[in-house]
């Protein structure tokens, strides 16, 4: 009998189904996934946040708007009452579920609700840089594997360049 | 020759009078340590030296003061250039008069108030050393007209021969309207009819006086000789203007040009509000051009109250829209923007209350003219207007959108880069967003904004400007502004921005201008009837009137704020 593994696995198992088995196991992948799920979820619903939480429209500027606080209806950019009294403020994050969760900006805007349509815009951005690569590497790869011996050389060839390149070549682009 | 003379004293009398300009108080610290109110102290050359660091975000364009026509180089043109007369360089009201410069005397007045008689003063010299001579104050007249100087229809149409200038101003003579004797130093200056605020416009940047052979167009970026006690050393957009000591200035009228204090002026561009505030407050720099962003105010205003000059202003934030491209050659949408903007909301990007009161007049509150009406507020018409702005009525913006057919429409918002500017475009777009426009924020570089602006074939829709007094006279706001002399399509030197031009108006304009002569009353008068009567047709919307806040470095002494040019940078001393 011997105690170590064999050096390659001779069952039927995709590889899809080990990864997802691996993955299972890993707890660091469950607190990743978990909170890529959250952030999707929260930016998903960011316009149900907007109407339904915050109930501010993020894209319009409310400078002299009111919030009540705590019963106290209060500016959400607000007068200095210090030394010359000159210059006004946001109001700062309240800390509670609903309008102003984190505060305005300068254009009287819940910063909350504006962070989770940022976020929603950010995602896009990565997702889509992501599939792109994986689309035209494999395209690339595809290529280069099937066709002959010189277009894989030049191929590679390129590529070796390229990343030996890619902090130059960025900067150029 | 009994009702010439009688004419001849009233415009006297008027040039007197409308040099007692506004009224309004200032409700910040004034502080000239050594001297009183109206009065320049006595030059102490034991306080000058140093060089003075004034920081900016961006440059104002060209240095010809012929041509440019910004506050931020209007304030140095005070300490390098001279005219035959200049606004009186001291504290406080005082500063809207007039005083001899260049010229011995003020003007002796002949012919019904139309001949000015001056006698050139002797022994003043250029910054290159060559003396002044009356050819040079004919030259520099001409000048006006062939570098098509912004004012040259507006202020100078009057003098005898103008008309021919400005329809060719490559050629410009006025053997007739500028008469010379070099051997006498006497200059006439012939107008076609009396102007009871000619001595104002001889006192402005764009009538001071150059070397003959000054270039017969915009000389940019290359200095021209000056006569002040600072000339220009050198000059790039980009990075730096560089003032240095006139080797050949000596104070002849304290009242027109005093001696200066700092051996070195030096103006850096490039920096954000943000870094011009840290700048001041680490003392790396001694004042800041650009507005204070609304979020530092309290900061400072807290922290460095004693580095803090507030002013009042005759001056105005405004949104010119052009009147002859669309969505805003529609008077409908011209209204529909008045009516949506929330003037207490830009007082507080500006500020707050402190800082800024809301407007809805063309003419500012205590101006020569003023009327207090606006048509643009809540519950109010064109029909009914309202006494001021009260509050903004969206649901009759949104109404008037649709009824003028341009809901939908793109609009693009040119604004200048700084921060308060760009914040101010930001809240406009989310305005015209709201009442039914596709609105895009553009903003450029403060270098270029203001001319870029004033040219048609830029297709500005709107954009955001400020306006400050030349001086003060009703014209100075609605006829240069909104008179049809003042818009020149396709050039970068066409102040009347919204490309307005209302023929009766106008026409109104200019009678105004000679009522003015004889009745400065009634002119008044008659001025806010016409404010009322071009706001109704909303060629441009007026948002506030701003103080002025001048934010020092803490070794900045002996500040002096004239109403006219406000801040008079040469009379800052340094602590050494």
């Amino acid at each position: 009998m011997t105690t170590h593994e064999p050096a390659f696995n001779l069952s039927s198992e995709s590889p899809g189904k080990i990864a997802l088995r691996t993955l299972v196991r890993d707890r660091r992948s469950w607190v990743a996934s978990t909170m890529l799920v959250i952030v999707v979820a929260l930016t998903l619903f960011a316009p149900l946040y907007a109407s339904l939480v915050s109930k501010t429209d993020p894209f319009v500027s409310t400078i002299n708007g009111t919030v009540v606080l705590d019963g106290v209806e209060v500016q959400v950019l607000q007068q200095s009452t210090e030394g010359l009294k000159i210059g006004v403020n946001p109001i700062g994050p309240t800390w509670k579920i609903g309008p102003y969760f984190l505060g305005a900006d300068n254009q009287g805007r819940d910063v909350a609700a504006r962070l989770l349509y940022g976020g929603t815009n950010t995602l896009l951005i990565g997702f889509s840089a992501a599939a792109l690569t994986l689309i035209v590497a494999t395209l690339v790869g595809v290529i280069a594997g099937y066709s002959g011996k010189i277009i894989d050389s030049v191929i590679s060839c390129l590529s070796t360049i390229y990343f030996a390149l890619s902090g130059a070549f960025n900067k150029w682009i | 020759m009994r009702r010439s003379r009688t004419l001849v004293s009233l415009i006297a009398l008027s040039f007197v009078l409308s040099a007692c300009g506004s009224s309004s108080s200032d409700s910040g610290s004034d502080s000239n340590a050594q001297g009183q109110e109206g009065v320049l102290a006595p030059y102490d050359a034991s306080k000058a030296g140093g060089t003075l660091t004034l920081v900016a975000k961006g440059a104002a364009g060209t240095l010809d003061p012929h041509i440019n026509y910004t506050l931020q180089f209007w304030q140095l043109y005070q300490a390098t250039y001279d005219g035959l007369l200049a606004f009186r360089k001291v504290d406080g009201p005082k500063s809207f008069e007039t005083v001899p410069d260049l010229a011995e005397a003020l003007p002796e007045l002949s012919d019904g108030g139309k001949t000015l008689t001056f006698t050139l003063r002797k022994g003043i010299k250029f910054s290159d050393g060559r003396d002044v001579t009356v050819n040079d104050v004919k030259a520099s007249f001409e000048r006006i007209f062939k570098v098509l100087s912004p004012t040259a229809g507006g202020f100078y149409n009057g003098i005898v021969g103008a008309d021919a200038c400005l329809a060719n101003p490559a050629t410009c003579k006025l053997d007739q309207g500028v008469i010379v004797d070099p051997a006498t130093n006497k200059i006439e200056i012939k107008l076609t009819a009396p102007d009871a605020t000619i001595n104002y416009k001889l006192s402005l940047p764009h009538a001071v006086i150059l070397p003959a052979d000054a270039p017969s167009k915009d000389a940019g970026t290359t200095p021209i000789p000056t006569t002040g006690p600072y000339m220009f050393a050198s000059y790039d957009p980009n990075k730096e203007l560089k003032m240095v000591r006139n080797p050949n200035f000596t104070e002849w009228n304290r009242e027109a040009q005093p001696a200066g204090y700092p051996d070195e002026i030096v103006y850096q561009f490039g920096l954000t509000a943000e870094a011009q505030v840290n700048a001041i407050k680490n003392g790396q720099a001694d004042w800041m051009l650009d507005p204070i962003p609304a979020d530092r105010l309290s900061e400072i205003g807290t922290e460095l109250p004693n580095q803090i000059k507030v002013h009042t202003l005759t001056a105005m934030w405004y949104l010119p829209m052009n009147n002859n491209l669309a969505p805003f050659d529609n008077v409908k949408a011209r209204q529909a923007v008045n009516y949506a903007l929330d003037r207490n909301a830009m007082v507080k990007i500006f500020g707050g209350e402190q800082l800024a009161s809301p407007a809805c007049t063309f003419l500012p509150p205590g101006f020569p003219g003023h009327k207090d009406f606006c048509q643009y507020t809540e519950g109010a018409s064109v029909e009914s207007p309202a006494t001021s702005w009260a509050a903004p009525d969206i649901e009759k913006a949104k109404q008037l959108v649709k009824e003028s057919g341009t809901a939908g429409q793109k609009v693009g918002i040119v604004v200048s880069d700084d921060e308060v500017n760009k914040q101010m475009g930001e809240y406009i777009q989310s305005v015209l967003n709201q009442i039914g426009y596709k609105a895009t924020l553009k903003p450029i570089s403060s270098n270029i904004q203001f001319t870029y602006i004033q040219n048609t074939k830029n297709k500005v829709q709107i954009s955001v400007s400020q306006w400050y007094q030349d001086f003060p006279a009703a014209m100075d706001f609605s006829y240069i502004l909104l008179g049809c002399e003042s818009f020149t399509p396709g050039s970068d030197s066409s102040i009347n921005m919204a490309g307005y031009c209302n023929k009766a108006l106008n026409k109104r304009m200019i009678d105004a201008m000679n009522l003015a002569v004889t009745d400065q009353a009634a002119a008044d008068k008659e001025w806010g009837e016409i404010d009322q009567a071009i706001m109704n047709e909303a060629p441009v919307a007026v948002a506030f009137t701003p103080k002025q806040i001048d934010f020092l470095s803490a070794r900045v002494k002996n500040y002096n704020f004239s109403k006219q040019f406000y801040m008079l940078v040469s009379q800052l001393q340094l602590d050494k």
